[in-house]
């Protein structure tokens, strides 16, 4: 297998791809990278980089990446931000993107305080993980 | 009559290291919350069993401490300088604590947010419903190099005796 220069390049648009399509039927294809679209409806989730820019992680000659991310799933009650982290979890170690390889670790549940405008609470269930990628022929 | 001079092993090899390295950073975790909901601080804790390396001479775990706490306060002062800055009491709240610091482990947990009248220690590293993360405490776990750090400051201490 080829070495691929441009792999590190292309991993977080292969994990946007992969967990777009594993997560969006537990959220109606709410799924989003770093920050919500503004009026965006509820529950959605949220992933993001917890590490800022994770690792190569190249094994022998098979081009690899590492990192630690956040998903957050956040809900207009507890309870539903909750249950949709749990599916999440569930869908999420189902990804597959073609030419790649997923390893998901769930690693620890992270406690968010409420978040509270005029109207509306916002509930969020979040989790750590450890995301690792290989390139896969 | 030559004599026969035995080479000294190392007290700390390269594989001591490396179990104390993989023990360290399998004690490094995330957003351990010590208070009830709602959690408006932001932490992580150190926790490194000791009584694996009881065999250890008393120099060794001596230099050990040593660099497990020069090691959190290397990241206690990495986080507080990418704390994202607006009034600067994000910054201000970082600090570490000493849990627990005896024969069995050593644990520390490097805090921000305490005393804070509002939760953006966790907003901030995590984002909100509106705002994208700023992350500030992971960055800073995983650019300290915990494992070198010890490891440096227990050959000075064996050094130095």
């Amino acid at each position: 297998m080829a070495y691929d220069y441009a792999f590190q390049a292309k991993v977080l648009q292969a994990l946007d791809k992969g967990l777009a399509a594993c997560l969006g039927p537990v959220f109606q294809n709410r799924v989003y990278s770093m920050v919500a679209p503004p009026n965006a409806t509820f529950p959605l989730l949220v992933y993001q980089q917890q590490d800022l820019y994770g690792n190569r992680n190249d094994y022998m000659d098979k081009n690899g990446w590492s990192g630690l991310m956040t998903f957050r799933c956040i809900d207009v009650t507890l309870s539903g931000a909750r249950n949709k982290l749990i599916e999440a979890s569930n869908a999420i170690q189902t990804i597959t993107q073609s030419g790649y390889l997923f390893q998901i670790t769930l690693r620890a549940p992270q406690q968010f305080p409420v978040e509270k405008n005029s109207t509306t609470n916002y509930y969020t269930s979040a989790i750590l993980a450890d995301v690792e990628v290989y390139k896969y022929e | 009559m030559a004599v026969k001079t035995r080479k000294r092993k190392p007290i700390v090899t390269k594989r001591t290291l490396s179990k104390l390295e993989a023990l360290i950073f399998a004690g490094v975790r995330g957003g351990k919350p010590r208070q009830a909901w709602p959690g408006s601080r932001m932490s992580v804790t150190l926790d490194i069993d000791l009584s694996k390396f009881i065999a250890l001479p008393a120099l060794a775990i001596a230099g050990m401490n040593e660099g497990i706490l020069d090691a959190v306060e290397q990241i206690t002062e990495k986080a507080r300088l990418d704390a994202p800055e607006d009034t600067g009491e994000l910054k201000a709240s970082g600090r570490y604590v000493e849990l627990q610091n005896d024969s069995n482990a050593v644990s520390y947990e490097i805090r921000f947010g305490d005393d804070l009248p509002d939760a953006r220690a966790v907003f901030q590293e995590f984002g909100t419903v509106n705002h994208g993360p700023q992350a500030y405490l992971y960055p800073a776990v995983k650019a300290i190099k915990v494992g070198k750090i010890v490891s440096k400051a227990i050959e000075k201490r064996i050094k130095t005796g």
